[in-house]
């Protein structure tokens, strides 16, 4: 564990508006390991992207309710800005759709506000040790989009050159479904690299490729993507 | 109106004019002279009478014009006696032509005692000549320059108009000339008339057949037809298949009745009027009629003929007048158009009669003939416009009708569409409901449960106490709203998938932790467990896992859900933790959240146990399937 909080990525974006709970991050990020010079606070979208703007950043806890915006906007701005900055959404109230969508937006991982701090806490170091964990609801929405896609591009066989490219590089490998499958079963990694008979390490790199398929970095493919998923 | 045509084709048989001894020109240097003309009755073809002859002053003849003729039916001959002569110097150097006008009935001729023609029947049914022109080529050489006797042996009814028409002498060129005219102004014109009538009755037929409301056109068909099997008596040349001509004159007298009326009517449905008692009378008469014509004798035959033909003609003017009369006051251009035909049919009719019994035959060609059928064309013309007219008319309708089609299902659409809304409408009020009720249920039962504690507790609660309390309510707030903000509101299909959701969120802590879970659940529903139980479930799993994160210090813990048999199902968390005292626990209200959960399980019908000691702890609660809340 020290190994992990020796090499703390720097620095740490926060947006969140409320003032309380700015402090209990600020509390929850300091019993990490952080330092207090390198946690950034934006209390909205407007003074986030000013930050992003100015200096690279790391690690992003992102609220998605905010006074001039949704936090997906600033989801989006990391990644157009090339970035593979951890981000993780802190949400108050957040609909499943919503937290896909963020998700979507390349968000790394999610955790309810109203947790309890030690929760907050662990998920945060989840997501620090590499970790991306796909919530079961994800992992179901993702099976059920690429099936309509499948289903889709049987029937419309000819499509364009581009469009059948984007969408094979889009769809899963059956193992990659497989995992899929079970994480929505709710099986956690290692429950998962023990009923496949592989190695945990492996599980988890798979789940890093679902992610990159779904999640891709530039924002002009990403649409692309999401067309060609029958999402957009 | 055709009538006319019949009608003075049988007047110009009286009209012909002759002297007793008639000079006719053969070339400019001879010519034929017929010097004198007997006729004489005979009871048979083969004898000629040597008594009885008496002179014909001119041609034609006809006996009903004589008294002693009259009533005479059969056989008479006729007797000519000519020659021909040439100026002084000249000689007859060509034949002459002999042409016979026509015999009524049936008849034979003969030249110098030789046959030259005869009919096929001299008996009845007799042969019909009474509208064929005949002609014979007599070479010069079978000729005696005085005196030639011509021998015409003529059968018929004295009553039926009996009787010869003119015979004449000519050069063969001018005598085919003379034919070829006849032939077509009395056979030709007739046949085409005929052809067409009947052409044009056949399509009106079957245009009313296929469209029997177009009643017009079924009349017309008719009277056409009519029309046809009375004008066919012009071109007859046998009585068969009647058996005898009084018989076919009655027949034929029958059609001409059923033409009027078929005509007449035609005209009145055309212009779309009905008049039933009129018809009625009409009919009634007309049956009277067919019943005189009937019974008749064939001494009063001409007279009931008249009367009929006169009362036809009557009831003919009177429609022509009306229908005058409607295209007037209509101002219908069909109406007006068909009045206008009418008129050109009835002018042209007046035209010939007067052409014939004023001028004499010769000055005019008869106009009926030639206007005849351009006239029955116009008539169908202007039938044909009032079918195109009347589709039309369906056509628009159709349009007007699909119109309203389109109409009447955006009307049904939008009001569906407002059904439609109504049923989102309601069932979000129902959601809305269900989302009250579980709150009531849910979060309002818990609030009451910690402000009786707070409110009946002694000493005053620790802070750590209250946030339990408050992380109670939050957590019972929370699976409400995940219930109530899940897109299918139903439960899960496995209970797999329906614990999936606490599984992934315990497995990321409980591995933060390093604690070991073994998740042992049933891969289908036994009996599906209702809503508010599977609430429940969730919430004791929750509860029993965030104790094992927090104080259990486990190493290992076990998830197991099954069904003892279709009626049970047992949820159960075994941990081999540092464990607790149970009853301090539930004494000392360490943790809230196990007692309300205990509380609320015993509530729906189900069985909470804990058993806990230095090496772990066991839950475990049961629940069936029959519930009394």
């Amino acid at each position: 564990m020290n190994t992990v909080e020796s090499i703390l990525p720097v620095p740490v974006l926060v947006v969140e508006d409320e003032e309380i709970i700015q402090l209990r991050l600020r509390k929850i990020l300091t019993e990490l390991g952080y330092s207090s010079d390198v946690l950034l606070f934006a209390k909205n979208v407007k003074e986030s992207f000013k930050i992003i703007e100015e200096q690279p950043i790391s690690l992003a806890l992102i609220d998605l309710g905010l006074p001039d915006g949704n936090g997906l906007e600033i989801i989006e701005k990391i990644r157009a800005l090339g970035s593979n900055a951890m981000i993780l959404v802190i949400s108050a109230w957040s609909t499943q759709q919503s937290l896909f969508a963020a998700i979507k937006a390349g968000a790394t991982g999610y955790v309810l506000k109203e947790r309890d701090d030690e929760e907050v806490l662990l998920s945060i170091r989840s997501i620090l040790r590499g970790g991306a964990p796909i919530d079961p609801f994800i992992a179901r929405e993702i099976l059920k989009q690429i099936a309509e896609v499948e289903q889709s591009s049987q029937t419309t066989v000819l499509e364009t050159e581009g469009a059948r490219l984007d969408t094979e590089q889009s769809i899963l490998t059956s193992r990659e479904k497989e995992i899929l499958n079970l994480v929505a079963q709710g099986l956690s990694n290692r429950e998962i690299a023990e009923q496949l008979f592989v190695s945990r390490y492996t599980v988890e790199s798979h789940i890093k490729h679902i992610y990159r398929k779904l999640s891709v970095t530039k924002r002009t493919k990403a649409v692309s993507t999401a067309r060609s998923l029958g999402i957009l | 109106m055709r009538f006319w045509k019949y009608f003075c084709l049988l007047l110009c048989f009286m009209c012909s004019f002759a002297s007793a001894e008639e000079i006719f020109p053969i070339n400019s240097q001879c010519k034929a002279v017929l010097y004198s003309i007997e006729k004489a009755k005979t009871d048979l073809h083969q004898n000629t009478p040597t008594s009885g002859w008496e002179q014909v002053k001119l041609l034609p003849d006809v006996w009903e014009r004589q008294p002693h003729w009259r009533d005479y039916s059969g056989g008479a001959w006729y007797r000519l006696d000519w020659g021909w002569r040439c100026e002084q110097g000249t000689h007859l150097n060509e034949p002459i032509a002999l042409s016979l006008e026509y015999i009524n009935s049936a008849g034979a001729l003969y030249l110098n005692g030789d046959l030259l023609w005869k009919d096929r029947h001299l008996t009845e049914p007799l042969s019909k000549s009474w509208n064929s022109v005949r002609y014979w080529i007599l070479p010069s050489s079978g000729l005696k320059p005085e005196h030639n006797s011509i021998m015409i042996y003529v059968v018929g009814y004295g009553n039926l108009k009996a009787g010869l028409g003119r015979v004449g002498f000519n050069g063969v060129e001018s005598n085919a000339e003379y034919i070829a005219k006849r032939v077509w102004e009395y056979r030709t014109l007739f046949q085409i008339n005929l052809i067409l009538s009947g052409t044009l009755g056949v399509i009106c037929l079957i245009i009313w057949y296929f469209r029997r409301r177009e009643s017009s056109f079924g009349w017309f068909a008719l009277s056409s037809l009519m029309w046809v099997c009375f004008i066919s008596n012009v071109l007859m040349t046998e009585t068969a298949p009647f058996s005898s001509l009084i018989v076919a004159s009655k027949v034929n007298m029958v059609f001409f009745i059923l033409y009027f009326l078929a005509f007449c009517t035609y005209i009145l449905r055309f212009i779309e009027e009905k008049k039933p008692k009129i018809e009625k009378a009409i009919l009634l008469i007309s049956l009277v009629m067919f019943l005189s014509i009937y019974f008749v004798e064939l001494k009063q035959i001409q007279t009931v003929f008249i009367i009929v033909t006169l009362f036809y003609c009557l009831i003919f003017i009177s429609t022509y007048v009306y229908l005058c009369f409607k295209a007037y006051t209509s101002k219908r251009g069909d109406f007006i158009f068909l009045a206008l035909c009418m008129t050109v049919i009835v002018f042209c009719a007046l035209f010939d009669v007067f052409s014939y019994s004023i001028w004499g035959k010769t000055e005019f060609p008869p106009l009926t003939p030639y206007t005849s059928p351009i006239v029955t064309i116009f008539i169908v013309v202007i039938l044909g416009a009032r079918l195109n007219k009347n589709i039309k008319k369906v056509e628009q309708f159709n349009d007007h009708l699909a119109h309203k089609v389109q109409q009447v299902s955006d009307d049904l659409s939008s009001s569906l569409n407002d059904k439609h809304q109504l049923e989102l409408t309601n069932v979000r009020l129902q959601e809305r409901m269900k989302l009250s009720h579980d709150l009531h249920d849910g979060l309002g039962a818990s609030i009451a449960r910690s402000m009786i504690l707070v409110d009946q507790c002694a000493h005053s609660i620790p802070n750590q106490q209250f946030l339990s309390m408050l992380k109670l309510l939050r957590d019972d707030l929370r699976q409400i709203i995940d219930s109530g903000s899940a897109d299918e509101n139903r439960v899960p299909e496995s209970p797999i998938l329906w614990v999936a959701p606490v599984r992934y969120r315990f497995n990321t802590l409980l591995e933060e932790v390093d604690i070991r879970t073994v998740w042992l659940l049933p891969a289908q529903w036994e009996f599906v467990p209702n809503a508010l139980q599977c609430l429940t479930l969730i919430r004791i799993l929750e509860e029993s896992l965030i104790n094992v994160v927090k104080h259990s210090q486990a190493k290992n813990v076990v998830v197991k859900m099954q069904f003892l048999n279709s009626e049970q199902l047992e949820l159960s968390v075994t941990d081999d933790g540092i464990g607790f005292d149970v009853e301090c626990v539930y004494q000392n209200g360490m943790s809230i959240g196990m007692r309300s959960m205990k509380m609320r399980a015993e509530r729906m019908g189900g069985e909470f146990s804990i058993e806990s000691n230095v090496s772990g702890t066991h839950i475990q609660v049961l629940f069936s399937s029959v519930v009394i809340v």
